[in-house]
């Protein structure tokens, strides 16, 4: 069969998205939940209008494409996901642009352009820390870090509670709440 | 789209350590990461404590960070008792609505800054309550947790609610704010997402764009204002 012609196609717009997550999120995954808000949020017939494709997706980096006219909509989509198979998970939107090249190089390919870290001395690893708070303190196992980000997992049942009611695995600090310490996971 | 690049975009409603599970440095990383010019965070616990900030993060350029305090009370006269409590210790102070009484008692009060996830129970503010918080001030607050983490009926009663508060906000001009409740870093998101959420909840898409940018804005340089004394009084030179 023939394929459309170009001044007859839909004209679309192209999201540069970046996930992050409490764990690793296959491809499939994020299109069934992206899919499943969709149509929870605006129905089999509103989802059919906005045409939502993941066009490539690795490194928790990935290209969403929509129709022109829909992508207010489709950011709402985005921003409903809050959980993948029951890690919570955040989608964050780079950027859009009108043609897949333009979004992969002006949102993708770009580097993080952090000013680089001093050179200092490694004094210490550290697997395991405590974080006074004024209520008590908070102390557990470092699981994840990402630059100055670190989640915390805790297990006592203070900890616990707190995670409960704010509907998370980790707790969430950085490395300026840890004093004296380098860390290297 | 231009103007929507040129704003400054402000969240009024973050809560951090010790109330929930994320750290002030981390919250205030993670918004800056996300295209924010300034955070407010909320202190938000049983006994309404005020605990002020203690940001052992670097401070980042051009980001701005207040402090504010989300009041529970079980009715007005407790209510109105935390307010006054309140009063010029904190940056911002909103109120945690939901209940019929507790939303009037905010939006009678000329101290409140925001009426927080007033419509949390599912029931939409009236015309008398838009009135009140017009006159007084009070800005309505669209939380866009409630879409986030309701699913189903619950949902939708809610999103109607807000669509009324909306229609009604629209026709007495009242303050509409836009913020995210975040309660971790996972319940952050970008402005443009924020103004889409927005925009499903009955704003136009330049309602939305106030609602995070200038109406957020004009609330924090009303009470950072030192010559300031009430509504319509100022100490001019």
């Amino acid at each position: 069969m023939k394929i459309l012609p170009p001044t007859l196609r839909e004209s679309n717009r192209y999201l540069a998205i970046s996930i992050t997550s409490e764990g690793d999120i296959p491809r499939r995954d994020l299109v069934n939940e992206i899919l499943f808000c969709a149509a929870t949020l605006l129905g089999d017939a509103g989802s059919s209008e906005m045409g939502i494709r993941l066009m490539s997706f690795e490194e928790n980096k990935g290209i969403i494409q929509c129709r022109v006219d829909r992508m207010w909509e489709t950011r709402a989509v985005l921003a409903i996901v809050t959980a993948i198979k029951g890690m919570r998970t955040r989608i964050k939107v780079l950027g859009v642009s009108g043609t897949v090249r333009g979004a992969t190089e002006k949102y993708l390919l770009t580097q993080d352009i952090n000013e680089p870290e001093p050179e200092r001395k490694r004094t210490q690893t550290i697997k395991e820390c405590k974080l006074i708070i004024d209520v008590g303190t908070i102390s557990g196992k470092i699981v994840n870090r990402n630059n100055n980000e670190i989640d915390l997992l805790s297990e006592d049942p203070h900890s616990l509670e707190i995670l409960n009611r704010s509907n998370t695995r980790y707790f969430g600090i950085t490395v300026f709440d840890i004093k004296d310490k380098e860390i290297d996971v | 789209m231009g103007i929507i690049k040129s704003s400054d975009f402000y969240d009024l409603n973050v809560h951090t350590l010790p109330d929930y599970a994320d750290s002030q440095s981390r919250m205030i990383l993670e918004a800056k990461d996300m295209g924010y010019s300034g955070i407010c965070l909320t202190s938000v616990n049983s006994g309404n404590k005020f605990r002020g900030t203690d940001i052992t993060t670097p401070t980042p350029r051009d980001f701005e960070i207040y402090t504010g305090i989300e009041i529970q009370a079980d009715n007005v006269s407790k209510l109105n008792k935390y307010i006054s409590r309140s009063v010029n210790k904190v940056d911002i102070i909103s109120v945690s609505g939901g209940n019929d009484d507790i939303n009037r008692g905010a939006v009678e009060n000329g101290h409140v800054d925001i009426l927080a996830h007033p419509a949390s129970q599912g029931k939409p503010l009236n015309h008398v309550l838009s009135k009140a918080a017009a006159d007084n001030g009070v800005a309505i607050d669209f939380n866009i947790d409630a879409l986030i983490r309701h699913r189903g009926a619950s949902r939708v009663r809610i999103l109607t609610a807000l669509r009324q508060n909306a229609r009604l906000a629209r026709k007495f001009d009242v303050p509409m704010v836009i913020t995210s409740n975040a309660r971790s870093h996972y319940d952050l998101r970008g402005p443009r997402e924020m103004m889409a959420l927005g925009m499903l909840m009955g704003m136009t898409q330049e309602e939305a764009l106030h609602a995070i940018s200038t109406v957020s804005g004009s609330i924090i340089n009303r009470n950072r204002n030192n010559n300031r004394i009430m509504d319509g009084v100022e100490v001019v030179e």
